[in-house]
């Protein structure tokens, strides 16, 4: 016989309370998360700056440097020998450089910036570029550059990405185009040479298909994000589309339908295996899972660092489409909101990146021209690159998918365009279809 | 008089004691949902690390209320907590039934049963993540080889799956919280019951009927309750897994919360969201004490 304890209304809900923060200070799901954000709390108004004690001079500073490319093949040790160069020349300065996957990068900025923390050197896809100063993130640069001939030297046009209202906010950091890297072994297999073509492209992935064998053509990311809206656009710039013109969204004319048939005919023909990232796909290649892949010139460290069996089929050839998607890659800023002294250091590290002989070096260990004109270039470029031409002729010619107009709200255009993609994935969606409703988000989205 | 009782000799000394603890929790839960609950109300923009305030308005709550997404998350995740509490209950209480009869391993199967509460969030989900791959993935090679599917189950690619695929990891990790409540609960039940049980002739089904359920009715309202709050605000596990989509079909409260304010930089209408779902925990929560805190015996 079930018997109540009274309660009162006021103790069911001091209960409840309890309850819930009991729930809240404990972990999901019964375990501790220090992912889970808290919802909406406001960000702290003092900048904490540094690991170490940032104090006046003589005392020691950690400057914080996080980077997708912190463990990428060849471009990482350069990071890690220029940053050795400046801790040594600069006693009691450490910059802690430490790894961020891509498909977190600017989330994690984002919460850092938020929370009043930032990192002091900031590396920004080319296309969050906009969003991050409009909420004023990145300190504008103008003041240093007076002093060095570094815009001088550098690609005048490709550096207009870093300019905001007149003001330069950043450095790009490398100039791309794409180029697609295949397995030659598997592409010999199916007596098909190297597509010069869409058509050509789409039987030849197709053909290096072998569900059988667990073989595909090539590999998409498919989750939502940044990795999936480029790899979207690799097809939709490479019709001759563009999700912008004139400022105005442009994504349901006929080329960007092309360039979205293209895409959805891979899937459709299961010609890459689905639910991967950028990273699972380079690692598939490198095991020889999958023939092919869209790579920009950070593509031959991956080449490079292929399986034994592998490396030696893996070869590069241009973008079979009418044109090919590229630009400023990559940018590097100083945080807006920390101590002066430390935007002092942190930019006296990027002026470091940015000598002759660095560039030299970065072009080296990266495997794409230098953005410096008089780089001092290492004399067996070509031995340890033997498709670097590949590379440097489709950075001369790239289309940038960035959407001029909507780049503040990059993130939303982003996921636009990755529902856009999994809308055909997962309910069958027509590319025109796709088309048309991403039209309708993106002229929302222009329009809030 | 009772004021100066309450503050006096050892009772004083308790509430000292608490006082950091007080203190603490202040800071850590208080403090950051008052100001989360402020900034919902706030007609604000934000800039770099500061808040530009421009007056108070309701229009978060409006945009958030009538905004076409909120139905259906509200309704997933309803769903997802629903599901996934009723699994994890359902094998928490098989598992504890199993733990509370003596067998040999029993310390071993005790250790396994706990083993998904112990792995870091982020590290189990990562490989499951792992296991559900469409292509190389453990669970569609078992299955397609078993004869129980023909073609590879699209686990994060397809709505349906995606959904089921995030309520079986929440379950496998929340179920070992309902076994350990209810192995307490189970051994709290006097051995008397079931031998007099037995005296009357009551077999294994009667005994679990009338004897260890409604004996467990004081420990389950208020591990459903627990358990319900965890997972109405569960984010590691959807994020890692789908990261809400395909095209939203895993888009809980939770993951349009962070959505609106870390990706979409509109930290008013989070706010607005979060208190939203504030207000819907703490309204099961009051349902779930009342149920809470009847007693059966």
């Amino acid at each position: 016989m079930a018997s109540h304890r009274h309660l009162r209304p006021w103790q069911h809900m001091v209960t409840a309370a309890a309850a819930l923060a009991v729930a809240s200070c404990s972990g999901a799901a019964g375990t501790p998360s220090a992912v889970a954000p808290s919802t909406g709390t406001t960000p702290g108004p003092t900048p904490a700056t540094t690991t170490a004690a940032s104090t006046p001079t003589g005392a020691s500073v950690t400057l914080q440097f996080p980077s997708w490319q912190q463990d990428e093949p060849g471009v990482s040790d350069w990071y890690k020998s220029m940053i050795a160069a400046f801790e040594s020349a600069n006693p009691g300065v450490t910059i802690s450089f430490t790894k961020v996957a891509l498909a977190d990068h600017v989330d994690k900025l984002t919460t850092e910036f938020a929370g009043g923390a930032p990192p002091q050197l900031v590396e920004l896809p080319t296309s969050n570029v906009g969003q991050f100063v409009s909420h004023g993130w990145l300190h504008p640069l103008d003041d240093y550059l007076k002093a060095t001939d570094i815009l001088q030297k550098w690609p005048t046009a490709l550096q207009q990405s870093c300019v905001v209202d007149g003001k330069v906010y950043c450095l790009i950091l490398n100039t791309y185009g794409d180029a697609w890297v295949y397995n030659s072994k598997v592409l010999a297999a199916t007596k098909l040479s190297a597509p010069t073509t869409p058509d050509q492209y789409l039987a030849a992935v197709k053909a290096m298909t072998d569900p059988s064998k667990q073989q595909f053509g090539t590999c998409f990311p498919t989750l939502p994000g940044f990795n999936m809206t480029d790899m979207i656009s690799v097809f939709v710039i490479g019709a001759g589309g563009q999700w912008t013109t004139d400022g105005k969204p442009t994504a349901n004319t006929p080329e960007v339908v092309q360039g979205l048939t293209w895409w959805n005919d891979v899937i459709k023909a299961n010609a890459t295996p689905l639910g991967n990232e950028s990273g699972a796909c380079r690692q598939l290649y490198q095991q020889g899972k999958v023939g092919s892949y869209f790579d920009g010139p950070w593509g031959q460290g991956f080449m490079a660092a292929a399986a034994a069996d592998v490396k030696p089929n893996l070869k590069a050839v241009p973008v079979p489409f009418p044109y090919n998607t590229g630009g400023a890659g990559f940018v590097i800023g100083v945080a807006e909101g920390v101590p002066a002294d430390q935007q002092n250091l942190a930019w006296q590290f990027i002026q470091s990146l940015t000598t002759p002989d660095a560039q030299g070096q970065y072009a080296y260990n990266y495997g794409s021209a230098p953005l410096r004109q008089d780089a001092v270039l290492p004399g067996d470029m070509k031995t340890k690159f033997p498709y670097l031409d590949i590379w440097i002729t489709a950075s001369k010619t790239p289309v940038s998918w960035t959407p001029i107009g909507l780049e503040s709200k990059q993130n939303e255009f982003i996921k636009a365009v990755s529902d856009a993609g999994q809308k055909m994935i997962s309910q069958n969606v027509s590319p025109k279809d796709a088309a048309d409703q991403l039209q309708q988000q993106l002229l929302t989205l222009a329009g809030s | 008089m009772t004021f100066i009782r309450i503050l006096s000799g050892r009772t004083r000394f308790a509430y000292a004691l608490l006082l950091p603890a007080l203190a603490l929790l202040g800071l850590v839960v208080a403090y950051p949902l008052y100001s989360g609950v402020l900034l919902s109300f706030e007609k604000a923009d934000f800039f770099g690390s500061s808040l530009a305030q421009r007056g108070w308005t309701l229009d978060n709550f409006v945009r958030v209320l009538g905004s076409a997404d909120f139905l259906p998350s509200l309704i997933r995740s309803f769903a997802y907590v629903l599901i996934v509490t009723a699994g994890a209950l359902t094998i928490g209480l098989l598992t504890a039934l199993l733990l509370n009869e003596s067998f040999r391993g029993r310390p071993l199967a005790r250790m396994l049963i706990a083993l998904p509460w112990a792995i870091p969030l982020v590290v189990a989900t990562n490989i499951w993540w792992w296991l559900l791959d469409p292509s190389y993935g453990l669970v569609n090679s078992t299955l397609t080889s078993l004869g129980v599917s023909q073609q590879p189950t699209q686990w994060l690619n397809d709505q349906i799956p995606a959904f089921i695929a995030v309520c079986i990891v929440t379950i496998w990790k929340a179920y070992p919280f309902f076994t350990i409540m209810l192995l307490a609960g189970l051994q709290g039940i006097p051995k008397d019951l079931y031998d007099a049980a037995s005296v009357d002739g009551a077999g294994t089904y009667r005994r679990l009927r009338h004897i260890t359920l409604p004996a467990l009715r004081a420990v389950v309202p208020i591990a459903v309750l627990l358990n319900a709050l965890w997972v109405f605000r569960e984010f590691t596990v959807i994020w890692v897994l789908t990261g809400g989509g395909p095209v939203n079909a895993t888009e809980t409260l939770a993951i349009a919360t962070y959505r609106a304010a870390f990706q979409d930089f509109h930290f008013t209408l989070a706010a607005a969201l979060g208190v939203v779902t504030l207000a819907i925990s703490l309204v099961g929560s009051v349902v779930a004490v009342r149920f809470a805190t009847r007693d059966f015996y």
